[in-house]
C-alpha cells in the first residue's frame, strides 16, 4: 500500500453518515448548492444508490485484473483501497475509484495490475448488460460515451 | 433525435460561463470552441465531433470552466433533465455507466495530474 494514501478517493464515511438518499432530500439539494459535495462525491453516492449493481466483497491481495487481460466486469470501489501497478509505478485508489469501465466497454484489455490492497467492497458492473443497451443508443449519446472513454483512455 | 436542439454560437461568444449552473449538455457539430480559464486563459480545445458540458448530467452541478466559441460553432444540446430522461428511457443502467464513466474521468485526471 501507498505510504502517501489513496490518488483518488472520496470520503466515504461522510457521506455514509448523510445516507445513500440524501442529495435527493430537499436538505441534500441545498447541501448541493451550498458547494458542500464535490461533484465525484455526488456521483459516488448515486451509484450506491442504485439497485441496478451488485455489490462484492474481496480480501487482500485479491487480483481483479492483469496488465494485458480483458476486463470480465467493471468496478466501483464502495470501500477499501486498490493497488495499481502500471509500467514501473504503483499508487493506490479509494472509494469512489471506477476500474475498466471504459477499456470494457470499447473491448481494450487493461494497462495495469490492480489488487485489494486492503479488505474492499465493490459494486460490479456488467459488461453484457452495458454492451446490448449501448448498441441501441442514437448517434448523439452514443458520441457522448465516445467522448468521455476517449479523455479516459488518453494517457 | 428530437431531444436535442441546434444552437448557433460565433465566434469569441461565451456558451457558459465558470461557476454557471451546468443545466445542458453539448455536442459540437460543427467548429471549435475552447475552455478557458478563471484568469481568461483558454487551455483545452474541443474538436468537431466531441461533447462538452457533461457535468450536467450531475444534479446541481456547476460548470469548472468557461466555455467559447473558437470558430462560429454548430452544436446540438440537450437540457440535464431531458438528458437523463432520455437516457432512462433507454435503460436506467445508462445513466449509472455515465455516472461511472465521469467518476472514471476524475480519477483519470488525478492520475494524470499525479504524473
Amino acid at each position: 500500500m501507498s505510504s502517501n494514501g489513496p490518488v483518488f478517493s472520496v470520503d466515504n464515511e461522510k457521506l455514509n453518515k448523510f445516507g445513500v438518499n440524501f442529495l435527493d432530500s430537499r436538505e441534500g439539494m441545498k447541501a448541493i448548492q451550498s458547494g458542500q459535495f464535490k461533484g465525484e462525491e455526488r456521483l459516488y453516492v448515486s451509484m450506491l444508490s442504485t439497485p441496478l449493481l451488485n455489490t462484492t466483497m474481496y480480501l487482500p491481495h485479491k487480483e481483479l485484473v492483469r496488465a494485458g487481460q480483458q476486463f470480465e466486469e467493471g468496478f466501483l470501489i464502495v470501500s477499501g483501497e486498490v493497488q495499481i501497478t502500471h509500467k514501473n509505478k504503483t499508487y493506490t485508489v479509494g472509494p469512489g475509484a471506477v476500474l475498466g469501465l471504459s477499456e470494457g466497454i470499447v473491448g481494450l484489455p487493461s494497462r495495469y495490475t490492480a489488487v485489494a490492497a486492503t479488505a474492499i467492497q465493490i459494486k460490479i458492473i456488467d459488461f453484457h448488460k452495458v454492451d446490448s443497451i449501448i448498441n441501441l443508443l442514437p448517434a448523439e449519446i452514443r458520441a457522448i460515451l465516445a467522448t468521455i472513454i476517449k479523455r479516459i483512455l488518453t494517457p | 433525435m428530437s431531444d436535442f436542439k441546434t444552437e448557433t454560437f460565433e465566434a469569441g461568444q461565451f456558451i457558459c460561463k465558470i461557476g454557471d449552473q451546468a443545466t445542458h449538455l453539448y455536442f459540437l457539430q460543427q467548429g471549435t470552441v475552447e475552455l478557458v480559464s478563471a484568469s481568461g486563459d483558454a487551455f483545452a480545445v474541443i474538436p468537431v465531433g466531441q461533447s462538452f458540458g457533461e457535468a450536467a448530467i450531475l444534479k446541481g452541478g456547476i460548470r469548472a470552466a468557461s466555455i467559447r466559441a473558437q470558430t462560429d460553432a454548430v452544436c446540438k444540446v440537450i437540457g440535464n433533465d431531458q438528458a437523463r430522461e432520455l437516457l432512462i428511457s433507454y435503460s436506467p443502467l445508462l445513466v449509472v455507466i455515465m455516472e461511472g464513466l465521469l467518476l472514471q474521468q476524475a480519477m483519470a485526471n488525478a492520475i494524470k495530474y499525479l504524473k
